[in-house]
């Protein structure tokens, strides 16, 4: 197998053992560099059941181009943006923007050409399982998008977004926990696969009292769907 | 409890087999376009459907299948050995000690939330039945795109070969740590420190109540005192009705002696 695609299956293959974000970033800017990767970010686009709401997460960007993109409006009208929920695998800017052949997509192409020096991006989607919409996004002016190093490339934008997510929010500790006891409470027992009704009578109050702690706990999680809450929750410990 | 239906205690489960082959027309021909699936009276089957095939399968108490996953041994072949072996760069993908699961599905009912126990109890339950037989390597293989919720399944999986373009996607195949520090480790993650896998024994006749066992086993093994107290209670009003035979004064000293203890 070639050093570069050995080198991409190692890091996935030793990703989970990494304790700090700044490591795995560093391993992964190293294993990407031979494929032309000269920026990456992990984005997170839409959660279900809410609005589009572009959000940054981590990476190496270009900040002109990002202030640039942001001020400008740019996410609902990229063909990229779009094309993310349209499809699993991994697409580049030229092959969204055919797809799509907007002036707006015209104009972010010829953009980042000018403001950041790149015209070769790969979006990767990213599916979570709470139903959250994402990507990570590589480019560089001689990205390799050749057939054969796609999916490698793939795999390595999934585990950087899966472990690096869980080590970014990871810090979060049990006193930033937003949810009461008996929202954390109810959401065990989500988990567990018990219905409203059921709850009720383990904790010896009413359904419609159960119902209200579970959207209480999903308002203040920020989330949509009591998936989301759980899983949410589940990450950061505090469904022990 | 996760049921382990074998060779040996399969004519326990006839219907139950049936439902699963069904899901699983459904889930994978129906839902996931797996087309070339062969699939005959709205059930899919395939070569590796024999008798060295293990299926740990949850129901549901109406007796549906709520998840399901195929285990085989792979000496004599397996699907990555025998049709995507450049899937597989470390190690082996076939030889004794290396299983493979294939097949894995949950019904649409228990996707989400919902699902969470019955996942977990069946991922432990694999674990517990590749760590008894002794397995030295357990190999799946899945898209790309769902590596990423693999991470929550509370198994410790790597990737064993660069993924490769199929028809409907882009596959990946996988390894999950199956030593018994392993299985530690998930039943910690997934906080479920008892017994997940029930085998129903051969010898029992075929009708018996096979989910009743199960449900039994997972009281006497694993319900704290007060459920097996409520469950003595149950045993003494049959006991009250079933006359001449049969002593469950044994059985109820035993779940007293466990109550007390």
């Amino acid at each position: 197998m070639r050093k570069d695609f050995q080198d991409a299956l190692n890091f996935a293959r030793e990703a989970e053992n990494a304790t700090d974000f700044q490591a795995l970033e560093a391993r992964f800017s190293e294993v990407t560099r031979p494929f032309g990767v000269e920026y990456y970010a992990a984005d997170v686009a839409a959660a279900p059941g809410q609005a589009l709401r572009p959000r940054f997460l981590f990476g190496r960007v270009n900040s002109d181009w990002t202030r640039h993109y942001l001020r400008a409006g740019y996410a609902p009208v990229d063909p990229c943006v779009a094309m993310l929920f349209e499809t699993l695998k991994p697409f580049t800017w030229q092959e969204a923007y055919a797809r799509r052949p907007t002036a707006a997509g015209r104009r972010i192409l010829d953009e980042v050409r000018e403001i950041a020096g790149v015209d070769k991006g790969l979006v990767v989607p990213i599916h979570d399982r709470d139903g959250e919409t994402g990507a990570v996004v590589l480019s560089g002016a001689d990205l390799d998008v050749s057939p054969e190093v796609r999916p490698v490339l793939h795999l390595l934008a999934v585990y950087f977004n899966g472990v690096g997510r869980d080590l970014v929010e990871l810090p979060m500790r049990d006193d930033d926990c937003p949810l009461t006891d008996r929202q954390r409470e109810c959401l065990r027992w989500v988990m567990d696969g018990k219905s409203d009704w059921e709850i009720g009578e383990i904790l010896s109050i009413s359904e419609h009292t159960v119902h209200k702690h579970i959207e209480a706990g999903k308002r203040a999680l920020d989330v949509g769907t009591r998936t989301q809450a759980v899983i949410q929750s589940w990450r950061r410990g505090w469904l022990v | 409890m996760i049921h382990l239906i074998t060779a040996e205690n399969r004519h326990l489960y006839g219907p139950q087999i049936e439902a699963m082959h069904r899901a699983r027309a459904e889930y994978f021909v129906g839902g996931r376009g797996w087309t070339a699936l062969r699939v005959e009276n709205g059930q899919e089957r395939d070569a590796y459907d024999d008798d060295r095939a293990l299926y740990l399968v949850g129901f549901e108490t109406s007796g549906e299948v709520a998840a399901s996953v195929r285990l085989r041994p792979s000496d004599d072949g397996s699907v990555l050995s025998d049709i995507f072996p450049h899937l597989v760069a470390e190690g082996e993908s076939r030889g004794p000690g290396i299983y493979e699961m294939t097949r894995y599905f949950g019904s649409r009912a228990r996707r989400g939330a919902s699902g969470f126990a019955v996942r977990s109890a069946l991922h432990v339950a694999t674990l517990e039945a590749v760590v008894e037989r002794g397995a030295g390597r357990l190999l799946g293989f899945t898209d790309v795109a769902a590596l990423t919720l693999l991470r929550y399944t509370g198994w410790r999986v790597r990737p064993v070969g660069l993924p490769a373009d199929y028809e409907e996607g882009t596959a990946v195949a996988f390894e999950v740590g199956c030593a018994p520090a392993d299985l530690a480790e998930t039943r910690a993650r997934l906080q479920l420190a008892g017994r997940q896998l029930f085998e129903a024994p051969a010898w029992l006749p075929e009708g018996s109540d096979v989910l009743a066992l199960a449900d039994a086993t997972n009281v006497i093994l694993n319900a704290p005192a007060t459920g097996r107290r409520k469950a003595m209670t149950t045993v003494r009003e049959v006991e009250a009705s079933w006359q001449p035979q049969g002593d469950l004064q044994a059985l109820i000293a035993r779940m007293g002696e466990r109550v007390a203890a």
